[in-house]
């Protein structure tokens, strides 16, 4: 058996002749967070509406739980907690009794556990305050409330920070986090907001135009950022023939007149800056840089960043 | 099933449809009772004016608001986006609507008391004569029963608008004409004709209005639709399509 609990096979999704998922190939590994990022529009949402069985798959196929999802909807779904797009509840009615509709449905009897949900998520029990009335960050709340309620195995959440503030985004960061760790739930969460797929995801899939470009753990992405040296000084030409000479290594780039990366940080930067000041070349910087996940993301989308 | 019946009730709290179906069954009466000023010489009794009541209930609103009702029950779970949560509960829409049929079915029953109720309040206001206790069960149970016949009629066109948000308003209006076309039906045809089918099922004017009613062909014509609206239930959805921001084009610059 594989050892993935969500694994997709050439998923595809069209829509006439508009392609919103290409051959889509994810592996979302037990007891981990799973962060999808792309841009909107990059088909995250269709490709989770997929996953849940809300939108037909053209072709490809989807394995949850080592079961084929095709026909086993009814034995997979109620070990799935979701939330999709936007959070959708009852206006006329209060939070509590939206998750009492949905806790019928799902034959928990006990309002502990609509009692529970609501705690987890800060929202009160019992509250007078209608759907209606609700503020973004409550709404998305409830939705998330929703989502965990009965316990699932796996979590599938699409932009779960949408409309939180700065605070909230926090609460739910580290309230999925410990989900995850404490127990032991595997969370696919999409984002566009890259941050935050760096701050709580294990694994990332990078998702463009409906193609997965890359998937590996966020350790495998940040060891290929690239590492250089900066070195702002008054003569960037003469610098570099001395590093190409004195140094022997030719993974430099000159940027200008007076700044130059030294791609090899195993150089020694002191010997290099003394070098530097006996030629007679005024050093005004040396830092050590990293390439961000941004900067990744952009490379490898071949446009501009994320948020 | 029961458990989806439970919630559909649960989510009817403070719905303002509900409110609507009352008044459109108080505007029932109050239209009735606006033809009791037009000076035709007919000498107005209870029997009379719930007899009028049921023409207007039958032909003129009740089509249109039972449609309406269960429309807007079936259409808010788009227009909440809620159908995403129950389908991944997972609960198929078809399983979904049945249960809201059956929920508007009962509000079809209770609509028809709402309005017996209306109508034996606006005989009390008026002061005619004639009402008795037997006559006010027979009319409870003939309106309540005429709301829930009606209903099974309309089942094709709930149905079949069920399958896109918003699209039951264009149900509403083929609903009212349904409704409306049974004002002219006469003679055989008032037992086939469907909305008119249901007024033979209570026994309307049976005898004392000179229609003779064929009950089997009234009860095949209503179960007939019944059963188109239930076989629509099982017609596949169309092929979903994604949406599409409309882009506003630049407008065309105009003179020189």
């Amino acid at each position: 058996m594989s050892d993935y609990i969500i694994e997709t096979h050439d998923l595809t999704k069209r829509y006439g002749n508009q392609i919103s998922v290409s051959h889509l190939n994810i592996h979302v590994k037990k007891g981990r967070i799973y962060g999808l990022l792309g841009r909107n529009g990059a088909g995250k949402t269709t490709t989770m509406r997929m996953l849940l069985g809300l939108t037909a798959p053209t072709s490809g196929e989807v394995t949850i739980f080592g079961k084929h999802f095709q026909g086993n909807e009814k034995k997979i779904l109620p070990r799935i907690g979701c939330l999709i797009e936007s959070p959708g509840f009852y206006p006329n009615l209060t939070g509590t009794e939206n998750l009492k509709i949905f806790a019928t449905l799902r034959g928990l009897k006990n309002p502990k556990y609509i009692k529970n949900a609501l705690e987890l998520v800060n929202l009160p029990y019992r509250d007078k305050k209608l759907f209606s009335q609700y503020s973004l960050g409550m709404k998305q709340r409830l939705a998330i409330a929703l989502a965990v309620m009965h316990n699932p195995e796996l979590l599938i959440l699409d932009e779960p920070i949408n409309g939180l503030d700065p605070i909230g985004i926090a609460e739910v960061r580290d309230f999925i986090r410990e989900l995850c760790d404490a127990s032991g739930k595997t969370i696919l969460i999409s984002s566009h907001i890259l941050s935050e797929i760096s701050l709580l995801a294990d694994d990332v899939g990078i998702i463009d135009h409906g193609k997965l470009l890359e998937e590996e753990s966020l350790k495998e992405l940040e060891a290929k950022n690239a590492k250089f040296i900066h070195f702002c000084v008054s003569d960037a030409q003469k610098a570099a023939q001395i590093i190409t000479t004195t140094f022997s290594s030719k993974d430099i780039r000159l940027a200008d007149a007076n700044n130059l990366y030294l791609y090899n940080t195993t150089l020694p930067v002191a010997k290099i800056n003394r070098s530097f000041i006996e030629a007679g070349i005024d050093i005004q910087e040396a830092h050590l840089c990293e390439d961000t996940l941004e900067d990744y993301f952009k490379k490898i989308t071949g446009g501009e960043g994320i948020a | 099933m029961v458990t989806i019946i439970k919630t559909e009730f649960i989510k009817l709290k403070r719905y303002f449809i509900i409110w609507i179906g009352v008044s459109l069954m108080l505007l029932t009466v109050l239209l009735t009772l606006f033809t009791t000023m037009a000076d035709d010489g007919m000498t107005w009794d209870y029997q009379f004016l719930f007899e009028q009541v049921v023409k207007n209930f039958v032909t003129m609103i009740f089509p249109m608001c039972i449609t309406l009702i269960s429309g807007y029950m079936i259409s808010r779970e788009y227009t909440d986006d809620t159908l995403k949560n129950i389908e991944t509960l997972p609960i198929s829409f078809q399983k979904l609507l049945a249960g809201k049929l059956i929920v508007s079915a009962i509000l079809s029953l209770f609509l028809g008391a709402v309005c017996f109720a209306f109508t034996v309040i606006a005989n009390f206001i008026m002061g005619y004569e004639g009402f008795s206790l037997a006559s006010a069960l027979t009319g409870l149970v003939q309106m309540t029963l005429l709301g829930f016949f009606l209903y099974l009629t309309m089942l094709p066109i709930i149905v079949l608008t069920s399958r896109q948000r918003s699209s039951f308003l264009v149900g509403v209006i083929v609903a009212f004409v349904y409704g409306f076309i049974g004002m002219f039906a006469n003679g055989a045809l008032e037992s086939i004709y469907p909305v008119t089918a249901a007024l033979g099922l209570i026994n309307y004017r049976s005898g004392t209005g000179g229609v003779m009613w064929n009950k089997g062909l009234c009860l095949i014509s209503v179960l007939a639709m019944c059963a188109i609206g239930i076989a629509f239930m099982f017609i596949k959805p169309k092929p979903e399509k994604k949406e599409v921001k409309k882009t506003n084009r630049p407008a065309h610059k105009k003179g020189w």
